[in-house]
């Protein structure tokens, strides 16, 4: 009789572990308020890059066609009134222009009309005016165990608020390189941090040093190291508000962890419709990686 | 300021001043104890069923009643599972009686309340009959039994926290012996930490509070544990799937000093021993490991003058350890978080209608996050600790005076110091000892001194009025916060039916900042400062009572509406696993407001062979901050709007006892993605020519704009009792099914979504809503056993 019971608890212990996690499917309510115009990309001096199209719900497979609106005019026009030009799109959903005349300081909008839909129509978007960095230095680093080329840079920022932009990476052949930017506790606690963009509340008015760490060994597997013919890129400049507000809406993560970290709600800048127009003021830097 | 709680005070003595003039008194005091063990009574009821007058022991065992002189009365001494003393008596001065109570049977789990004390906005539940509730894993726990009363729920299925009245868990005043419990969960949140061997009591507040408990919003959860039996020596052993424990207890000198001591431990850790070693062994195979424990310990005595003091002290922890390979680094990560309490009190009579109570207590919660990442090759080690820790060091000095017949007066202080430090941080390299690398960690060290005066007068025959004031001190950082909170319960009882209307405004200096309610090491306790303020609430509630001439049945009815202020919650956005990387004040939302409303029903039938609660809760349960939700109202997390719970205990033949759960709530809710855009980053690359491809943008348009489904399920247990006659000893063997039919009850839920391209077009996509079912039907087997 002993051992029956100790068999059967047991077995109840193996049971009872075993099935404590089963997938489950859900059907959610359809909550989907209806398609609109989706306007997303960006504007700078010399180039306007938009994707056009519409939404759709996201409950239901995803094809090429529900994303596609038909038969949209897209213009583009400034707050005196003086720009009205219309963008051309070889494929009804890329949407670009070259130079056509945007001046740094300056409100532009874009207006998209499209069958079925309603006119949608952007706030005021301001191209940023450019940045210079006071200096950028690279020094080679075999501290903390890792090698890696410390690239230092230093900028002043002026009064009124500002989006700063910058990124590093290594690259050969487009492929991108591990860096971490070391970023001051008074930026983070601030949060004026949002993926690569920094807002200036942070910092206001003052001369900020910051130092990229390009990892150039071979710490993770998948990475080689440097390799003849790599730099590192190095992008500055100024984005304008809505590249940080779309930044911070941005979900955390898919899967499981979005079910535990509360996402936020999308942000827009699109009066009808849904999607982010941003303007930007960047410049690129290319640098030799020391060895 | 003090002029108002003055005055206040002072109005308290005129009235008891001008009603004296018309009442001589009498006074019956004195303790109920248990005939057998000498352990004091909490909650017993004294009554004179001719007035329907009476009062309740408190958590002392102590009562005290005032009487008119020379009038023959009858009184009935009553306690659950305990045979009824109906006796007369004709009061003459004042006399100290200790009333000591027989067990109604020894084999009963629950037994009628003959006299019910009809309580409203609180529940006083004696431990064995929260013990007899079928519970996850056969354990019983006394939390989550709470959770079957109207008006309180659980947020995720099978966890401890607790959400009163449209509170969260933060907002529940978790006392243990007087100590206060920061986190009560072990197992992450599946399990409290309160061992039910060592529990004598537990009594929930959840409106209307007297002016002597303040410090939280929506609830009080007053537990006490055993004193330990006064007479002769007893154990109790118990094991179960999970966990086992061993409770001793007995006499230090008969008849009126006592110890308890109990432990308990988990032991997934051990199940889990055979991975540990492989590990040790460089097998390398990933590993987790779980490990917790309380230990529970409780020393009373009585002096010859009457006088009493209890120690008491707990000890919680829980630790878990993974260890697995990644790449050409080992990575280990261990999590502790426990509890620390202890506390000494101390009872002593000024005469026969002053007596006083004295409370010092600590208490400490701390959890700690600790990573090691070594490189194979070269051993070298980084690692990285967060810890997060609460200290409270506090004194409170009761008094209670019973100045005429219908008038008992309770006033005092209380004192108290704390130290919050939210969350340190500390990096090492190589071999170098741990070192500061962040200025993150701001300690708080706030002092709050109370001050408080609630009398209870029976005006007429059938009306009871409690009124009180509190008011709460608190000084921060050079900044000082005070507050009046005015309390007030008015009960009026005609017949069998007891009406009631209550009042209460709360302060809460501390505040929780959580993103659900799993009790997880990553939630941060942390203290209002100068930028944020203490939470408030207002509370109005109402209800009636109706029980049956045999008192079998009771039915009552409740209502309530409840207001939040300054609430905070993190912002938007927030990663909930890298809340190191920013303070914690930069990271929330403050100043939010919330509101409360329901209706609260519940039936109960308590008699010797069968007893059931049924209860369902219709409530509504709101948020709004400025920065959420476009500054919109929204549904909080945990608003269930229909919440029905039905648990029976039926006595069967030949000591079998059967146990039913059945509980069915409206699902939470949960922000979701409406619709979904292609989006560009035209131009953002890391490089000019970097830009990449679109991609899919889902759209969340509101906050929680999701219900979840529902949940329901049925518990079952089966209790064989055995009487050892030979050894004076009892065993029970327990089998119960958690979830009879296997409803996949959603732990968590979420999307899951994938997207393929060709030639720059997209070809396919799916998109499916998730989730985990942690407990489709859980069996479980423990025993117990009492010598």
């Amino acid at each position: 009789m002993k051992t029956n019971w100790t068999a059967l608890f047991l077995l109840l212990l193996a049971v009872s572990f075993w099935q404590c996690e089963t997938e489950i499917v859900a059907k959610l309510k359809d909550n989907y308020t209806g398609d609109r115009i989706t306007i997303s990309g960006g504007l700078s001096v010399d180039s306007i890059n938009l994707i056009i199209g519409k939404s759709t719900d996201a409950y239901s497979a995803v094809t090429e066609e529900k994303l596609t609106a038909l038969n949209i005019f897209a213009f583009i026009e400034d707050e005196g009134k003086t720009l009205n030009y219309k963008l051309s799109s070889p494929d009804g959903i890329k949407f670009k222009a070259g130079n056509i005349g945007l001046q740094p300081g300056r409100a532009y909008r874009i207006i998209v009309t499209a069958d079925n839909l309603k006119t949608a129509m952007t706030d005021w978007i301001i191209i940023p005016q450019p940045t210079t960095l006071e200096n950028i230095t690279t020094i080679k680093n075999p501290a903390s165990g890792r090698i890696s080329n410390d690239v230092s840079f230093s900028f002043q920022d002026q009064p009124g608020i500002d989006y700063y932009h910058f990124s590093a990476a290594i690259i050969k052949s487009k492929a991108y390189g591990s860096a971490v930017l070391a970023i001051p506790d008074e930026i983070i606690n601030g949060s004026c941090y949002a993926l690569r963009v920094f807002k200036d509340q942070c910092f206001e008015g003052k001369k900020i040093s910051l130092t990229y760490q390009v990892y150039t060994d071979s710490y993770f597997s998948g990475f080689k190291g440097p390799q003849i013919g790599d730099s590192i890129a190095f992008r500055f400049g100024k984005v304008s508000k809505e590249v940080y507000l779309n930044h911070l809406a941005r979900p955390n993560d898919d899967g499981i962890i979005s079910g535990i970290n509360e996402p936020p709600l999308t942000y827009s800048n699109v009066q009808n419709g849904y999607g982010v127009v941003y303007a930007y003021h960047l410049k690129d830097y290319k640098l030799a990686i020391l060895k | 300021m003090q002029k108002i709680f003055l005055l206040f005070l002072s109005s308290l003595l005129i009235c008891n001043y001008a009603f004296s003039q018309s009442t001589p008194s009498c006074w019956l005091n004195g303790y109920i104890l248990d005939a057998l063990s000498g352990e004091t009574l909490v909650g017993a009821n004294v009554f004179l069923p001719e007035s329907s007058k009476g009062v309740v022991s408190d958590n002392y065992g102590h009562y005290s009643l005032g009487l008119t002189c020379g009038n023959k009365v009858r009184l009935q001494v009553s306690y659950v599972g305990y045979q009824t003393i109906d006796t007369f008596l004709i009061p003459n001065g004042e006399v100290r009686f200790d009333f000591k109570l027989k067990l109604q049977d020894l084999q009963e789990v629950v037994v009628l309340d003959k006299v019910g004390s009809l309580q409203h906005n609180t529940l006083q539940i004696p431990i064995e009959r929260l013990k007899a509730v079928p519970m996850l894993f056969g354990q019983p726990d006394v939390i989550k039994a709470l959770s079957f009363l109207p008006g309180v729920t659980t947020g995720v299925e099978g966890t401890t926290g607790l959400y009163v009245r449209g509170g969260t868990p933060d907002q529940n005043l978790i006392l243990l012996d007087g100590a206060t419990v920061y986190n009560a969960s072990h197992l992450f949140s599946f399990q409290s930490v309160f061992d039910p061997a060592a529990i004598k009591d537990i009594k929930l507040i959840k409106g209307g509070f007297p002016a002597r408990y303040g410090g939280r919003l929506s609830s009080i959860i007053d537990i006490t544990m055993k004193e330990g039996n006064n007479q002769q020596k007893h154990q109790e052993f118990t094991l179960g799937v999970i966990n086992s424990g061993l409770m001793l207890e007995g006499p230090i000198k008969k008849g009126t000093s006592s110890y308890m001591l109990s432990g308990r431990a988990a032991y997934l850790g051990l199940l889990l021993l055979p991975t540990a070693i492989n590990w040790k062994k460089k097998d390398d195979k990933p590993f987790n490991t779980l490990l917790s424990y309380d230990l529970n310990f409780k020393i009373n005595h009585q002096f010859k003058n009457k006088d009493k003091i209890f120690v008491s002290a707990y000890i919680g922890n829980d630790n878990y350890l993974t260890r697995f390979r990644a790449d050409s680094a080992y990575f280990r990560t261990t999590l502790q978080w426990g509890n620390k309490t202890a506390s000494v009190r101390y009872l002593h009579a000024f005469s026969k209608k002053v007596f006083s109570q004295s409370i010092v207590s600590y208490n400490a919660y701390v959890s700690r996050e600790y990573d090691e990442i070594e490189d194979v090759k070269t051993h070298q080690m980084e690692q990285f600790l967060r810890k997060s820790e609460i200290r409270d060091l506090s004194f409170k000095q009761l008094f209670s005076i019973d100045l005429f017949q219908n008038f008992h007066v309770s006033t005092g202080f209380e004192l108290l110091h704390q130290y919050f430090s939210p969350s340190s941080l500390s990096l090492s390299n190589g071999e170098l000892n741990l070192d500061s690398i962040s200025k993150k960690n701001q300690i708080f060290r706030p002092f709050t001194w109370v001050l408080f005066a609630e009398a209870e007068w029976d005006p007429l025959k059938w009306l009871k009025i409690n009124a009180g004031l509190r008011q709460p001190n608190y000084q921060v950082d050079q900044t000082n916060r005070s507050f009046y909170e005015p309390r007030l319960n008015l009960t009026a009882r005609q017949g069998r039916f007891s009406y009631n209307l209550a009042y209460a405004y709360t302060s809460q200096f501390v505040h929780l900042l959580a993103n659900n309610s799993l009790g997880l090491f990553s939630d941060l306790w942390v203290p209002s400062t100068n930028a944020i303020a203490p939470q408030v609430a207002q509370q109005y509630s109402g209800g009636v009572i109706y029980h049956t001439p045999s008192r079998n049945w009771e039915f009552s009815m409740e209502a309530y509406y409840k207001t939040l202020n300054n609430q905070i919650d993190y912002r938007q956005g927030i990663d909930f696993f890298d809340v190191n990387n920013f303070n914690w004040q930069n990271a929330i939302e403050k100043n939010g407001i919330g509101r409360a409303n329901g209706l609260e029903w519940m039936v109960k039938r308590e008699t010797a062979k069968f007893n059931a609660w049924l209860s369902y809760t219709l409530s509504k349960n709101e948020r709004q901050f400025a920065t959420i939700n476009h500054g919109d109202w929204y549904p909080f997390k945990y608003d269930k709007r229909h919440n029905i719970s039905l648990n029976l205990v039926k006595k069967m033949k030949k000591d079998w006892t059967f146990g039913l759960n059945f509980i069915y709530q409206t699902g939470g809710w949960i922000t979701f993605q409406s619709g979904v855009y292609q989006e560009s980053f035209a131009g953002l690359g890391y490089y000019r020519s970097f830009d990449s491809s679109p991609n899919l943008r889902y759209v969340f348009e509101g906050r929680n704009n999701q219900h979840l489904p529902d949940n329901h399920r049925i518990d079952l247990s089966f209790t064989k009792n055995f009487q050892s006659r030979k050894h004076k000893g009892s065993s029970a063997l327990n089998f119960s099914v958690y979830n009879a039919y296997a409803r996949k009850n959603p732990y968590t839920i979420y999307p899951t979504s994938g997207l393929f391209y060709m030639n720059g077009k997209i070809k396919d996509s799916f998109f499916s809503i998730r989730g985990q079912a942690l407990f489709t039907i859980i069996p479980a087997l423990s025993c117990t056993k009492k010598w």
